[in-house]
């Protein structure tokens, strides 16, 4: 554990960050499902206060690893990727609800939030039992230290910063596009049976806030548009440090190659819709599958794969 | 004959056009990038043939599986899409130049009906009347409109941002430069070689991966070398200072080389990797006589004590923390050849002299750390690299302008009778239309007759 005050402090704010986003999680669904306003002014402030919680957690993780003499940005290993990842993923939602004003999608966004620091602070006991299960032994021995670690040379550069921001900028952007995605397929499945059933108006009973499709589906292009310029970033920026650090901007590790494989679905995703018009339905579950690689790209990888990243290191 | 080998060019350009192609391409290479991550790359042969078999091993070996970023198949997957893009962009930068250096000016019937956002209304007020209002409209909004007269009518036409139709282009002229970088760098030069140096060593000839030597063309010296760790015991830098002498000149004096800070000279760049012990420096007392020596061994090497018993070191760490929890700093495995007695062997640790004093017989001997390092540096020449990030900085500055400018084009055709105003942006539509109404709003207000007071 992060030995200072602001470091204990900041494991404080973490934990009420994590309660504040499942409360603002369940309010979201409620907001949703009975379509009542204060319940989603609920919502909105229990996410913007476990925002600013993380904020400020975030800003003392980073104080006191100076204070303990290591003096470097909160990125540099799992438990603080997660962290961030989680973070940027609630200040894009924020930026698309003050934009499209549609209060029920964070039912779908702030589960990513939410599974996300929950994961970063309970979640290594749960890989190990599927480790052991599966007779895995780097998934038996996986742990995400929370303590505040010196950085080994290879780490020590400010190409890291540029890096990890970058990527999980745009990690970001395909979370909330797979989010609004499946939020997407669940409304137009709902519609479709109860058109089948010939009730138009329970059609609204449920989902009765949902956006109308299309603008899910503007939502879900838009937060591509981000995401994949970001990754892109990500990308060069890695490159370019690994040719300080390593001596070669590319050499097909099997990160490298994961981000590139990403790389490749969103830009055939925008491709497809720009001039084949893929929209809607395909556009959404392109979205869920770039995502699910972009997350085989971020934990799979180093759990499954060998490497040279450092992340999620059993 | 001739019309023949034109249609096959046709239909050759047809697909290499295609974006069908495309999608197929990029979804084509992360599937095989995929397979790559799964299939151990760069392995024995051996490796494979027990994992898999021995025909599956060999089936790999033949379709360069186990080597496959650098495959036939995979370059030809690669050149594919350079030629998808190229002919690709060649094509609509065509386009696009004409549409840019040559816009439609007038609004006619043809053009209306092909444009996304239109209005019109009824004029009320003298063409001349309307028309410097909406000119004035236009400058004070968005920008200088092109006037042109055609009978009774006149026609305005304004844009903001053409060049954003070339973002596209910059972006995918990057993909394309970044390939011919990595193509110049795999011909031209070379990556992963190694040189080994011991402090106050030379070289000039370097390791390839495989082993074979490298000229450098150059001497490199290693002045010194050193390892320093946080209180935990992980690693905190490593240091090489070095000189490079070149025609019997210091060209390059004690630099210092870390982790994430190399060195280059005349297009080879040394990288801090890696080190190992050259020397170990001991302390030998005579338990009799209690005169000490001090006895250098050398990785690898028997040292001779006075009395010709023989020491050597079989093992070292820099930090004994990991082993044995209740000590710390570097500690050694020595064994001990006396000339006559039985060889005996144990842990000597730098910071605990006392640990094993009594052992090694008529010495006693006390570890003094490491004497002199090898330093390992990487050593690579690509002189593709700045062609590389070139082709990066276009497509940094491409999605710059794909995704931060809009090229926006308003036409108005004011009439005797009837206003009309029509527009398009090739992106951010929502915000255009938006900015589009309110303009066409302000319009119909300068154009009615409700707004003017002193019409006669
Ligand atoms: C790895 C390769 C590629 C990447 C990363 C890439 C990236 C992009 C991006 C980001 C856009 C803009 C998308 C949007 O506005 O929504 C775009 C558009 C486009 N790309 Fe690519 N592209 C690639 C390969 C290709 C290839 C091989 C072709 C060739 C045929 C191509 C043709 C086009 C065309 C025609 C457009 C539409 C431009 C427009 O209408 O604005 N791209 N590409």
């Amino acid at each position: 554990m992060p030995g200072t005050q602001s470091g204990m402090l900041s494991v404080t704010f973490f934990t009420t960050t994590t309660l504040c986003y499942f409360l603002a999680m369940v309010s979201y669904v409620v907001h949703l499902v009975t379509g009542k306003r204060p319940v989603g002014i609920l919502a909105d402030s229990l996410a913007f206060f476990g925002f600013v919680l993380h904020t400020a957690a975030i800003g003392l993780r980073w104080k006191a690893s100076y204070e303990m003499g290591y003096g470097h940005v909160p990125l540099s290993n799992l438990y603080e990727s997660l962290v961030f990842f989680a973070w940027t993923v609630v200040l894009l939602y924020g930026l698309f609800e003050v934009r499209y004003r549609y209060r029920s999608v964070g039912a779908f966004v702030l589960p990513v939030a939410f599974l996300t620091m929950a994961f970063a602070q309970y979640g290594a006991p749960l890989v190990r039992s599927a480790g052991s299960l599966m007779g895995s032994e780097a998934l038996g021995n996986f742990s995400i230290p929370a303590g505040i670690q010196a950085l080994v040379p290879a780490l020590q550069s400010d190409w890291l910063l540029y890096h990890v921001v970058t990527c999980f900028l745009g990690y970001a952007g395909f979370a909330v596009g797979a989010a609004v995605s499946v939020m997407y397929l669940v409304r137009s499945r709902k519609g479709t049976r109860d058109g089948r059933a010939g009730g138009a108006d329970t059609a609204d009973g449920i989902l009765s806030l949902s956006p109308p499709a299309e603008v899910l589906d503007r939502i879900n292009y838009q937060a591509i548009l981000i995401g994949f310029p970001l990754l892109t970033l990500g990308i060069i920026t890695g490159a370019v440090w690994a040719n300080y650090a390593w001596g070669s901007y590319w050499s097909w590790d099997p990160k490298e190659t994961w981000s590139l494989i990403v790389w490749f679905i969103y830009a055939a995703f925008l491709h497809a819709r720009l001039t084949r018009g893929w929209a809607g339905r395909r556009a959404a579950i392109l979205s869920i599958v770039g995502f699910c690689a972009t997350v085989f790209c971020y934990l799979g990888v180093n759990l499954l794969l060998p490497g040279l990243h450092s992340y999620g290191g059993g | 004959m001739e019309s023949g080998t034109s249609s096959i060019v046709m239909t050759l350009w047809r697909f290499f056009c295609s974006l069908r192609l495309t999608i197929f391409l990029l979804m084509g290479l992360a599937a095989v990038s995929i397979v790559g991550t799964l299939i151990p790359q760069n392995a024995a042969q051996e490796v494979y043939g027990e994992k898999y078999g021995e025909t599956v091993a060999r089936l790999f070996h033949l379709l360069t599986i186990d080597d496959m970023y650098h495959s036939w198949w995979f370059y030809l997957l690669l050149g594919l899409l350079t030629v998808n893009i190229i002919a690709c962009s060649l094509r609509r930068v065509r386009r696009d130049w004409r549409m840019i250096a040559s816009p439609v000016t007038v609004l006619d019937d043809d053009l209306e009906s092909s444009l996304p956002y239109v209005r019109a209304w009824a004029a009320e007020r003298g063409v001349k009347e309307v028309e410097s209002a909406a000119s004035d409209l236009l400058r004070r909004d968005f920008t200088a409109p092109r006037v042109t007269r055609s009978g009774e009518e006149i026609h305005l036409f304004a844009r903001k941002q053409p060049l954003a139709r070339f973002g596209v282009h910059a972006l995918h002229a990057g993909i394309v430069v970044i390939l011919t970088g990595v193509v110049i760098g795999s011909l031209l030069g070379f990556t992963k070689a190694f040189v080994e140096i011991e402090e106050k060593g030379a070289t000039s000839t370097a390791a390839s991966r495989s082993g074979e030597p490298i000229d450098l063309g150059f001497t490199v010296r290693c002045e010194e070398f050193s390892v320093s760790y946080y209180d935990t015991g992980a690693p905190k830098e490593y240091r090489s200072v070095l000189s490079i002498v070149d025609g019997g000149k210091t060209v390059i004096e004690r630099k210092p080389v870390l982790v994430n800070h190399p060195l280059t000279y005349r297009g080879i760049t040394f990288y801090q990797s890696g080190y190992n012990a050259a020397a170990f420096l001991f302390s030998v007392r005579d338990r009799k006589t209690g005169v000490s020596t001090r006895v250098d061994v050398r990785a690898g090497e028997k040292a001779s004590l006075p009395n010709g018993d023989q020491v050597v070191v079989m093992d070292s760490v820099d930090e004994v923390r990991g082993h044995a929890p209740r000590y710390s700093g570097p500690a050694v495995h020595v064994a001990v050849l006396p000339v006559d007695g039985s060889p005996e062997s144990f842990v000597l640790m730098k910071n605990h002299p006392d640990v094993n004093a009594d052992r090694g017989g008529v010495y006693q001997l006390s570890y003094g750390g490491v004497s002199s390092w090898n330093t390992v540096l990487q050593v690579a020449r690509d002189p593709g690299v700045p062609v590389v990030w070139g082709g990066c900085v276009l497509l940094v500055i491409g999605f710059g302008m794909t995704f931060f400018m809009s090229h926006r084009r308003i036409w108005m055709r004011i009439g005797k009778e009837r206003v009309v105003m029509a527009g398009c942006s090739d992106r951010n539509q929502s915000a255009f239309l938006m900015f589009f109404d309110d303009v066409a709003e302000a319009l119909k207000k300068a154009s009615s007759r409700a707004d003017t007071t002193s019409k006669p």
